[in-house]
């Protein structure tokens, strides 16, 4: 399957389970990528993620214990 | 899901408004890495006891107050997605591409089938999450992969809740209707 054509078509269709598993796969690369050859945006990125992730188990704990 | 509008134009912002007592957010990558694994492992916890707690052993006032966090937080994931597209916006062109794809996919799951996003979720996520989080190891990729999952899981459970809803308010109008007549 083509990469870019399911990036484009992600704007307007939901993906099966199989397109988004070869859009993340590629994804997976890129940022294996990005982390060797600029090490300070991955960084900046994976503290958003760190932060989206916090807040994710927060909103979850909270709806759980209601 | 509701309305969703990012307003945000940076991790320091993000981390400032959502999480105040993060704001010096620091540590290596792998720290960092670490440490988000952790997180996703107890989230992939959390969403296990959430999936196995029933609406229908909930009363109607408990239900429509749940309805109301859960579609609160639904919105809430969102701007998680558009905060992080727009940390694209600074990245490398590809990753740009990649994030806004993730956003893009992530607005979409309100049109999901829901037996099928929740039979697909029970089949393998948060297996992989419990594992992969338990592990300390999580990649960025397979982190918003799992965000992905996770709003799918919660979007059919509030669901679920919802048509409890809907059944207890026919249910309350047929008894209103029966005691007319």
């Amino acid at each position: 399957m083509d990469v870019q054509a399911l990036i484009e078509k992600a704007k307007t269709t939901p993906l099966t389970s199989e397109e988004h598993a070869v859009v993340f796969k590629y994804l997976q690369q890129e940022l294996e990528r990005v982390k060797k050859e600029k090490p300070e945006e991955y960084h900046q990125l994976l503290k958003a993620l760190y932060v989206a992730t916090v807040s994710l188990n927060n909103d979850l704990k909270r709806i759980l214990a209601s | 899901m509701g309305e969703y509008c990012g307003t945000m134009t940076s991790t320091e912002d993000f981390i400032a408004r959502r999480s105040p007592h993060l704001e010096n957010v620091a540590g290596a990558i792998s720290e960092l890495e670490q440490a988000v694994g952790a997180e996703m492992g107890e989230l992939g916890q959390n969403l296990e006891a959430l999936q196995e707690k029933s609406p229908s052993d909930l009363t109607e006032e408990k239900l429509y107050k749940k309805m109301e966090e859960l579609e609160a937080a639904g919105v809430r994931f969102l701007e998680v997605a558009e905060t992080l597209a727009q940390e694209g916006d600074r990245m490398d062109e590809k990753i740009k591409a990649l994030l806004r794809f993730w956003r893009d996919a992530t607005i979409m799951v309100g049109s999901f089938g829901v037996a099928g996003v929740a039979a697909d979720f029970n089949s393998w996520a948060i297996p992989f999450m419990t594992v992969v989080g338990g592990m300390g190891v999580m990649s960025g990729a397979s982190i918003l992969y799992s965000i992905s999952r996770t709003i799918n899981a919660v979007k059919t459970y509030t669901e679920g809740v919802r048509a409890r809803v809907q059944f207890y308010r026919a249910e309350r109008i047929e008894n209103s209707l029966n005691k007319e007549q």
